[in-house]
């Protein structure tokens, strides 16, 4: 009997020091993602088979485009990262004066009316027309949008970029930029 | 002291009743301490731990107190005594408890837990580990599969080397990191950064007592490639770009992500429902319509709060949701648990020893009344 435990013990010591690391790396073979990530997206609706393109600047990150976005990045800054979105909504998706709105909401502000909206537009020419751009800032919450509406021929795009308050100023002209360089291209 | 004299100290059983003492203490700890640390921290440091330290003093953690317990329980078996017909009934009750230590290193070392999340309409069949990550290594070469080379989180210690005859370079870890913040570097003077570290640096922060909140990430070495890839790279949780390598004409991404499990069937979520309580926005019970696939074939289920889908050793229950403007999406908390049913059958057969002691005892209780 007392052979038969000290094989045991034995038996028990050697289980515990043969197990190794090779468990911890596996290896396996997937189907390739059938949606890969790209910086182009294809405008389904036009004929001429148009995609969106853009430049970004060095050090943005982009995301996985999901739900209503059709593009994401994640935005360096001095505290952190800010996340961009654009949204492609068809017609004008509502309107300034609605959209505006919702992001003012989003921010625990107040509804304005078109008219006081109009005073803090402000208009820019990028590759593909023109385009505006708010910025919208909650102090109180240290919480703040730079937003670029693009309306395209038959859908607007709504760029929205949401950060601290105090790190809007930094990333501004990026982000001038970033919507500057929306652009059509023409698949051959 | 020879190996007999340490046998026969390993089977007395004072060493049982005073393992299950230290269990007992190591479970008040354990519920003080969840308050501040949280609980799968808790759970890390002392109950799935060898030894954890208290102050200077290293004590045995819940895994080796168990193991002390289940040596203990094994031979005791080889007490001759015990194979005798009056102490059947101790004898089953020692088989049920071996059973229930059994179940319980199974769930320690081969259960899983993480979720799966569907969006109506899409399929999915991997689960994504609520609290253990993984380094992917992906030739994406092919055009018809991607081959992966995965390091598992226990592989993260300092200076560990990660190779695999998958990959044509070395990884060494440098630093992996609970929670980190990454942060825009302002300037970088050094050229051995390549890839995200350039621009960004990972600014470790205390981690969170709510683990999910905490964002891990890795920094690592490549070598053994050539001079423009051999450098410093980090990497952390939902990095939207992965960091890509060309080496030999094979094209690598490498990514840090929650340690998936590939089921070996996919789960398509037709329709999610959620019923509110009147006037609130409190969701008073939430389903889910789904489809099992396997091999082709599909099985309508329906997953509810308080009714999960039990399949193959995994578990899907109900367990949130997340409503957006382009439609719903379905969380579920899966749970993969070969012991599942160990803790049922073992008491059932300890509760079974002891009735049968009972019933053996009763004439020599009565004789003494």
């Amino acid at each position: 009997m007392t052979s038969f435990s000290n094989n045991s013990f034995l038996l028990l010591f050697i289980l515990v020091l043969s197990c190794n690391s090779d468990g911890n790396i596996r290896t396996y073979k997937l189907e390739k993602p059938k949606i890969l990530n790209s910086n182009v997206f294809q405008n389904n609706t036009n004929q001429k088979n148009k995609q969106l393109f853009w430049d970004y600047p060095k050090g943005w990150l982009e995301k996985e485009a999901s739900g209503m976005r059709i593009a994401s990045f994640q935005v360096p800054y001095s505290n952190g990262f800010g996340d961009l979105s654009i949204i492609s909504l068809i017609g004008d998706g509502g309107g300034l004066e609605s959209n505006i709105n919702r992001w003012r909401k989003q921010l625990d502000l107040e509804p304005q009316t078109i008219n006081i909206i109009n005073h803090s537009l402000l208009s820019f020419e990028g590759k593909v027309g023109p385009y505006t751009f708010i910025e919208i800032k909650n102090d109180m919450i240290d919480k703040g949008f730079l937003c670029a509406i693009l309306p395209l021929n038959n859908k607007t795009l709504f760029i929205k970029l949401s950060l601290t308050s105090t790190g809007l100023l930094e990333v501004k002209q990026d982000f001038l930029s970033f919507c500057n360089s929306i652009n059509f291209t023409t698949n051959q | 002291m020879n190996l007999h004299n340490i046998l026969l100290i390993l089977k007395k059983p004072k060493i049982f009743v005073y393992t299950i003492i230290w269990l007992m203490i190591l479970v008040v700890i354990g519920t003080l301490a969840q308050k501040d640390l949280g609980l799968f921290a808790v759970q890390e440091k002392y109950f799935s731990s060898w030894f954890f330290n208290f102050g200077f003093f290293p004590l045995p953690g819940g895994r080796l107190t168990i193991l002390i317990i289940a040596i203990n329980l094994s031979f005791f078996f080889f007490n001759k005594n015990l194979f005798k017909l009056n102490k059947i009934g101790i004898l089953i009750i020692h088989i049920g408890a071996m059973l229930l230590i059994l179940g319980a290193a199974l769930t320690a070392f081969f259960s899983s837990e993480g979720n799966m999340v569907i969006k109506e309409g899409n399929k999915s069949n991997y689960v994504e580990d609520y609290h253990y990550m993984e380094l992917s290594v992906i030739n994406t070469s092919n055009p018809d599969y991607d081959l992966y080379t995965i390091f598992d989180h226990q592989l993260f210690n300092r200076n560990q080397k990660l190779t695999h005859s998958n990959i044509d370079f070395d990884i060494t870890v440098i630093q992996y990191i609970k929670n980190c913040e990454p942060m825009q570097r302002s300037h970088s003077n050094n050229i051995q950064y390549k890839g995200m570290l350039k621009n960004i640096m990972l600014n470790e922060i205390p981690p969170l007592k709510e683990e999910h909140l905490n964002r891990p990430g890795i920094i690592f070495t490549i070598s053994n490639a050539n001079i423009e890839i051999d450098g410093i790279y980090g990497l952390f949780l939902d990095q939207a770009i992965p960091q890509t390598l060309k080496l030999n004409g094979i094209d690598y991404n490498l990514v840090f992500r929650k340690k998936r499990t590939y089921l070996p069937f996919e789960i398509e979520l037709i329709d999610f429902k959620k019923i509110m309580h009147p006037g609130t926005n409190i969701a008073k019970s939430f389903s889910s319509e789904v489809n099992l696939i396997e091999s082709d074939i599909n099985r309508k289920i329906l997953i509810k709060m308080n009714e999960p889908l039990r399949y193959k050793n995994y578990t899907f229950y109900q367990s949130s949701f997340i409503e957006e403007e382009s439609g719903e999406t379905s969380v579920f908390a899966v749970v993969e648990n070969y012991g599942r049913l160990f803790p049922y059958i073992s008491s059932i057969i300890m509760c079974f020893g002891l009735l049968l002691h009972l019933i053996i005892k009763l004439p020599f209780f009565k004789t003494k009344l």
